[in-house]
């Protein structure tokens, strides 16, 4: 058996765990809606990532898939890693007076995860050819690389120095201005291509 | 990380790559922006492709080049042109300063 396909063996029982805990079977006092939108979204990206892969479409296509391949099982880790520090919680394997700081690590982790996802994301390849990328693409892909890069770096920032209240404020604003700035880049760039 | 700085220590290298983030370019066409004979060029291309700072596709005669920059090889680079690093050039300021030391009447 493959690596990858021991990750997502892993992440599914994660993830299904996150479904238990979401639906109250386990744990109702850590009960969150987000996590079913994770335990949906990772396998089901991870699926249309196979999906593609399976399919011969040139070297560009597959190693682009091979890059959000492992751009997911990242993702999928860090959810896993920050999910972890919630449910020890929620477990009584460590006492209530450590939520705030379970909270705290989880910022700190999906900071990190995302300063480094999108480190590595202008590196992947555009599934066109290199002579036929439209000229907005890598642009675009580089814009999204840096705001993500910075956004996390400042979700990183925040969670370490801020009290938590003022923290998870400040995460959300962040969390808005990374998510306007994407999609911002997104229509650009499909205007850009549906251009040329 | 050796490879990365190795590469972008060069400012044929650095401007490969400036010229790189507008769109991707053949061989040829970034050659032809280069006083430099072609199998220099063809060095430099491969130090960047080693570096995994460019990605080389070949279509019949005709290699096309594209960038690989991360976040940070992005900053680095921009690092690097500002503060115009290259190669001996720490080296070739001491002997030129030893050249004006040594010159009669300086």
């Amino acid at each position: 058996m493959s690596l990858p396909v021991l990750v997502l063996a892993w992440l599914t029982v994660i993830l299904v765990a996150g479904l238990a805990v979401t639906g109250r079977w386990l744990f109702p006092e850590v009960a969150d809606p987000s996590w079913v939108l994770m335990a949906v979204l990772l396998p089901s990206f991870w699926g249309i990532l196979e999906a593609l892969q399976r399919r011969k479409r040139g070297r560009a296509v597959d190693e682009a898939v091979h890059w959000y391949r492992w751009i997911t099982v990242w993702i999928g880790l860090v959810i896993a890693v920050a999910f972890a520090s919630q449910l020890a919680v929620a477990a009584g394997i460590v006492g209530p007076e450590w939520a705030p700081i379970a909270r705290r690590a989880r910022g700190v982790i999906f900071g990190v995860g995302l300063a480094v996802a999108g480190n590595y994301l202008p590196k992947v390849l555009s599934p066109w050819r290199a002579d036929e990328e439209p000229p907005g693409w890598q642009p675009a892909q580089r814009f999204f690389g840096w705001v993500a890069a910075l956004c996390g770096a400042a979700l990183v920032v925040v969670w370490l120095s801020l009290p938590v209240a003022t923290a998870g404020s400040a995460s959300e604003a962040i969390t808005v201005v990374f998510v306007l700035l994407t999609l911002g880049s997104k229509l650009v760039s499909t205007a850009v291509y549906s251009r040329s | 990380m050796h490879q990365v700085f190795k590469a972008l220590s060069d400012p044929t290298r650095r401007r490969v790559l400036q010229l790189l983030r507008e769109r991707p370019m053949t061989a040829g066409e970034l050659a032809e922006r280069f006083d430099v004979s072609k199998p220099t060029m063809s060095a430099h291309f491969n130090v960047l492709r080693e570096a995994g700072l460019i990605d080389a596709e070949k279509r019949g005669t005709t290699i096309t080049y594209r960038l690989r920059l991360s976040v940070l090889e992005d900053a680095l680079l921009g690092f690097a042109s500002t503060l115009g690093i290259e190669p001996g050039a720490q080296h070739r300021r001491r002997r030129s300063a030893d050249i004006l030391v040594d010159e009669p009447g300086s």
